[in-house]
C-alpha cells in the first residue's frame, strides 16, 4: 500500500437550542459540517469520507477550530471498510449515501 | 490531492449550496464536496449550470467539460490565475533555455517509448517490444532523430494489428481519441493549478494550440488507453463506437494505477506529482529531477 487508504471520520453532536443564540451556534456547526463536505447519515450524525492520514487530521483539525461552545460533541474515526461493514437495522440508507459513496468516479 | 471525477449523463441543474457541488436532479438534491473533485465531464444537453458553481469550480481547481452532439468534450473550464507564485513559474518557463527544454522532451519520449513497450509485452508482442526498448535506449538530446515517430510506426501496428494509423476513422481510434482527451484535460488542469502557461510547450510549439504544454506531459500517459483499448480489441469486447459503458471506463482511467518514483499512485496522482516535479526540474536546471510515470498492469488503484 503506498498510498493512503480511505477512512470516514463520523462526528455526533447534541447541541442546545433552548435559546434564539443557541439555534443560531447549533445551525453553524451544521452549516459547517456540509461546507467541510460531511453528508448527514441521521439526525446530529454527520459523516465524511477522507483519503489517508493528512486529510483526516486536516479535517479533524478543521471540526476542533469549528466546535460550538456549548453542547456534546464527538467523533469517531474509522476505515472505509468497516464503515461499509455498519448494519443499518431499520429504515434504509440515504440517497446522498448511495449515490456519493467511495467510488473514485461517481455517475449522475 | 484531489481523487474524484464525475460524470454527468442525466441532466439535471448543478449549482453550489454551502460550498458544496448540488445536484438536483429526478427530485433528488445530492451534496458534492468539491474539495474532493478534480475533473468533472457533462455530456447531457439538459444540464443547467449556474455562475457561482463555475466559480467554486474554478477556486477548487477543478476542470469541466463540456460535449457536442456526438457526445465528445469540445470545450473545458479551467482556473485562471490561481496558483501563488505566477511570476515564478512564468519566468522559470520563459527562461528555460534550449538545451535544458531538449533534455526534459528527451526523458519525456524515453518513458514514453518504455510505457509502449510495456503495453506490447503486456499484449504477448515480445519480439516488437524489444524494439521499442532499445530505441528508447538511444533516444538522444531534443529527440532530433525522431526515434518518436519510428516506436510510434512499430507499436500501432503492433498493438492494433497491421495496416493501422491513427488516422483512419474507426472504432479503436474514436475510443483512443476519446481516453487522450479525458487525459489532456486532466494534464491541463494540473498545469494551470501548478501555475505553469499550457500555451508554451517544451517541444510542441503549435502557434494555434493553447496546450502545447500539456501535449508534451500527456505523452507517457498515453498508453494507458492504448493498453484498455487494445485489450478490447482483443478480446472482441471493442463496440463499433463508443458506449455509455466504453466512455465510462475510459474516464475511469484516472483512477487506475500507475507507477510514479516507485511508489503505486492513480494516474491523476501521478499526472500531479509529475507536473509537480516540473518546477524543481526547471529551477535546478537538472533534467534528473522530472519524474515521470512508469506502466503497471490495468487495474483500478483502490486505497484500501
Amino acid at each position: 500500500m503506498s498510498e493512503n487508504q480511505f477512512m470516514r471520520i463520523i462526528v455526533f453532536f447534541d447541541l442546545p437550542v433552548t435559546t434564539k443564540a443557541k439555534r443560531k451556534a447549533a445551525n453553524d456547526f451544521r452549516r459547517f459540517l456540509q461546507r467541510d463536505g460531511y453528508q448527514m447519515l441521521q439526525l446530529s450524525v454527520y459523516t465524511r469520507i477522507v483519503r489517508g492520514r493528512d486529510m483526516l487530521q486536516k479535517h479533524h483539525k478543521h471540526l476542533c477550530e469549528n466546535l460550538p461552545r456549548e453542547g456534546s460533541v464527538r467523533c469517531l474515526e474509522v476505515t472505509e471498510k468497516q464503515f461499509a461493514a455498519m448494519a443499518v437495522l431499520l429504515g434504509e440508507k440515504t440517497t446522498v449515501e448511495k449515490k456519493v459513496n467511495a467510488e473514485q468516479l461517481l455517475l449522475f | 490531492m484531489t481523487w474524484r471525477t464525475l460524470l454527468i449523463s442525466n441532466g439535471g441543474k448543478l449549482s453550489l449550496k454551502n460550498q458544496q457541488l448540488l445536484i438536483q436532479q429526478n427530485g433528488d438534491a445530492i451534496p458534492v464536496p468539491l474539495a474532493d473533485l478534480a475533473v468533472i465531464v457533462i455530456e447531457n444537453k439538459e444540464t443547467v449550470l449556474t455562475t457561482p458553481l463555475l466559480s467554486a469550480l474554478a477556486q477548487h481547481g477543478i476542470t469541466l467539460l463540456t460535449c457536442d452532439e456526438q457526445f465528445l468534450p469540445c470545450g473545458q473550464w479551467l482556473p485562471f490565475a490561481q496558483y501563488h507564485r505566477p511570476l515564478k513559474t512564468l519566468k522559470l518557463q520563459l527562461n528555460a533555455t534550449q538545451p535544458q527544454k531538449k533534455q526534459l522532451w528527451q526523458k519525456i519520449v524515453q518513458q514514453k517509448i518504455r510505457n509502449q513497450a510495456f503495453v506490447l509485452n503486456e499484449m504477448g508482442a515480445d519480439k516488437a517490444a524489444e524494439t521499442l526498448n532499445r530505441l528508447a535506449e538511444n533516444v538522444k538530446s531534443g529527440d532530433h532523430d525522431n526515434k518518436e515517430s519510428q516506436a510510434a510506426a512499430v507499436y500501432f501496428q503492433a498493438a492494433f494489428g497491421r495496416g493501422f494509423t491513427r488516422q483512419q476513422a474507426n472504432a479503436i481510434n474514436a475510443h483512443l481519441n476519446y481516453g487522450y482527451t479525458i487525459l489532456r484535460s486532466a494534464v491541463a488542469r494540473a498545469l494551470v493549478q501548478y501555475g505553469w502557461l499550457p500555451a508554451l510547450g517544451l517541444h510542441h510549439h503549435n502557434e494555434q494550440n493553447p496546450f502545447n504544454l500539456a501535449d508534451d506531459f500527456i505523452e507517457p500517459f498515453r498508453p494507458i488507453v492504448d493498453l484498455m483499448v487494445s485489450e478490447w480489441a482483443n478480446s472482441g469486447s471493442l463496440k463499433d463506437e463508443l458506449t455509455p459503458h466504453s466512455k465510462q471506463q475510459l474516464i475511469k482511467l484516472l483512477h487506475y494505477q500507475m507507477r510514479w518514483q516507485n511508489q503505486v499512485f492513480t494516474t491523476l496522482g501521478a499526472i500531479d506529482r509529475t507536473i509537480g516535479s516540473l518546477q524543481a526540474a526547471l529551477n535546478e536546471k537538472d533534467a534528473k529531477r522530472l519524474w515521470l510515470p512508469e506502466m503497471l498492469v490495468l487495474k483500478e488503484h483502490r486505497y484500501e
